[in-house]
């Protein structure tokens, strides 16, 4: 038995409750303005602990990614799939699938999506930008 | 760092099953490296160690096991391969300070048969990040560090595959090694992708096993057996926003250069030594790409000319700077780090029983991946 500290998070629990309702929620800081993911309860910039919730814009450029082949883990999702982080126009980074694995690069600018995840879940996906 | 040394070393075998439980295969390792320094067990007097996830066990069963009169240190860390150079550095400072006179340093683990800390979930508060795309193995991270690495560097697959040749080419004569089967570059361009960029041949082996030092003081270490390996410096370094857990990057700025990047400095300043000094090294490998950005960042090359310094040659056992000696993790298996302390110890102390390099003084030695890790340096009683 391994005590889970994300288990309730108070702190993220707007990230959870946009996601459920189809929006990408960042925190942005009250006092260095920098706009910041995961959710954290201090700034990790500047230490400030107050702090707004704002909807991203949902674009951004591909900052890395990385192609399953082969299932990694004991309840890996079904092989291929592609995981990418993306550097949002707002500054921070956040993880997510790419829609599509091929073609991709580094620096691509992509738009985000809220979609169906595992297991009645939501979560990210990126899509190429101008792609339907 | 002052008057600290390693003093012997110790295995359990490496292998896919041990049939064995993970306090055996400690004691077993311990064991042998308090034998091997030429101690009686009854002078030890310190233990430290770390685990994952709960897959060992703490000092005081060891030192339960070992019948020791007394523990004087004990240190159970909660740490990934963070850790080998890092608790070595601890025990060099325990000893330094008088808390101790003799402190074993152990990894020991079930790894293959066990918990597999390749596809382990890292509770933590990043970690429903993850889990949510399925980005919930450590080499998953590291794939993603190694795309970014080779895009921004300008190298590619080939610059992995060098590592891999280069290393496997020492595994073959290494009779710990797991991996012990030829590999040229073709073989590895061949191999199966696993999470790309990553092919099989980038990832470490997994593997059931113990591996041990001893650490105790220059002075008492030249009354044992060994030579003395003396501890010249130890660093340990996480930069900055290191993250919320041991798998969360998404606060780290640049994934072109990790913890060595940022501890070179003041590692080989406290060591009194240059980088042209280095006669070998063994750096942390769980996978290729860690090789590549660990001589970048503890500048024994350029930036962007780490593969090509690979490919050379320039890392074999008639190189310049022979690496990884022993096949790394990649070849003889994932003792998690604590094997790449060992033999650095080995080949400082000239005891290497195959792959002994002949120039042996300076070693740098490495242990961790990505936000944070540790490295010392080695050398010969001088």
């Amino acid at each position: 038995v391994v005590a889970d500290p994300a288990a309730d998070d108070p702190d993220s629990q707007f990230y959870r409750d946009g996601l459920a309702a189809g929006r990408l929620l960042l925190q942005r800081c009250a006092a260095c303005d920098r706009a910041r993911f995961p959710a954290l309860v201090a700034c990790p910039y500047c230490g400030a602990r107050d702090a707004s919730v704002v909807e991203a814009a949902g674009t951004g450029r591909v900052y890395s990614w990385v192609t399953a082949r082969a299932a990694v883990t004991a309840d890996a999702p079904d092989v291929p799939y592609a995981v990418a982080v993306v550097q949002l126009d707002e500054g921070c980074r956040v993880l997510g699938r790419l829609r599509e694995i091929d073609d991709v690069e580094c620096e691509m600018a992509v738009r985000v999506v809220v979609a169906p995840g595992r297991a009645g879940a939501r979560h990210l996906e990126f899509v190429r930008a101008g792609a339907p | 760092m002052t008057g600290a040394a390693i003093a012997g070393v110790g295995y359990a075998p490496f292998t896919r099953a041990s049939g064995r439980s993970v306090l055996d295969q400690a004691l077993e390792a311990c064991a042998a490296a308090i034998d091997d320094a030429g101690l009686d067990r009854s002078e030890v007097d310190g233990i430290a160690s770390f685990m994952l996830m709960h897959d060992s066990v703490p000092a005081v069963a060891v030192a339960t096991g070992l019948a020791l009169p007394q523990l004087r240190y004990s240190l159970d860390a909660q740490l990934g391969g963070q850790a080998p150079c890092y608790l070595v550095t601890q025990a060099a400072a325990a000893i330094a300070t008088g808390q101790a006179r003799h402190v074993v340093v152990f990894r020991a683990m079930n790894g293959k048969s066990g918990a597999r800390v390749g596809a382990m979930r890292f509770p933590g508060l990043g970690e429903p990040y993850r889990h949510e795309v399925g980005y919930d193995a450590y080499l998953m991270y590291v794939a993603m560090w190694a795309r970014r690495f080779l895009f921004e560097t300008g190298q590619d697959e080939r610059d992995l595959g060098a590592v891999a040749v280069a290393q496997r080419a020492y595994a073959l004569e290494n009779a710990r090694a797991i991996k012990r089967r030829p590999l040229d570059l073709e073989a590895y361009l061949a191999s199966t992708p696993i999470v790309e960029p990553f092919r099989a041949d980038d990832c470490t082996t997994e593997v059931d096993g113990a591996c041990a030092v001893v650490v105790t003081s220059v002075e008492r270490a030249r009354d044992l057996r060994n030579p003395p390996v003396v501890v010249a410096a130890g660093e340990y370094r996480a930069g900055v926003r290191p993250g919320l857990d041991i798998g969360d990057h998404l606060y780290w700025d640049d994934y072109t250069r990790n913890y060595t990047s940022l501890l070179a400095d003041d590692l080989f300043g406290r060591a009194g030594l240059g980088r042209a000094d280095v006669d070998l090294a063994e750096i942390y490998d769980c996978f290729t790409s860690t090789v590549l950005m660990g001589l970048e960042g503890l500048g024994l090359c350029g930036r962007g000319e780490s593969g090509g310094f690979v490919h050379s040659g320039a890392t074999g056992i008639r190189g310049a700077l022979p690496t990884n000696t022993h096949g790394g993790l990649l070849g003889e298996g994932y003792l998690h780090g604590m094997n790449t302390v060992a033999e650095a110890a080995l080949q400082v102390s000239g005891r290497a029983p195959t792959n002994q390099v002949a120039k042996h003084d300076v070693c740098v030695v490495t242990s961790g991946a990505l936000m944070d890790g540790s490295a010392l340096v080695l050398t010969s009683d001088r």
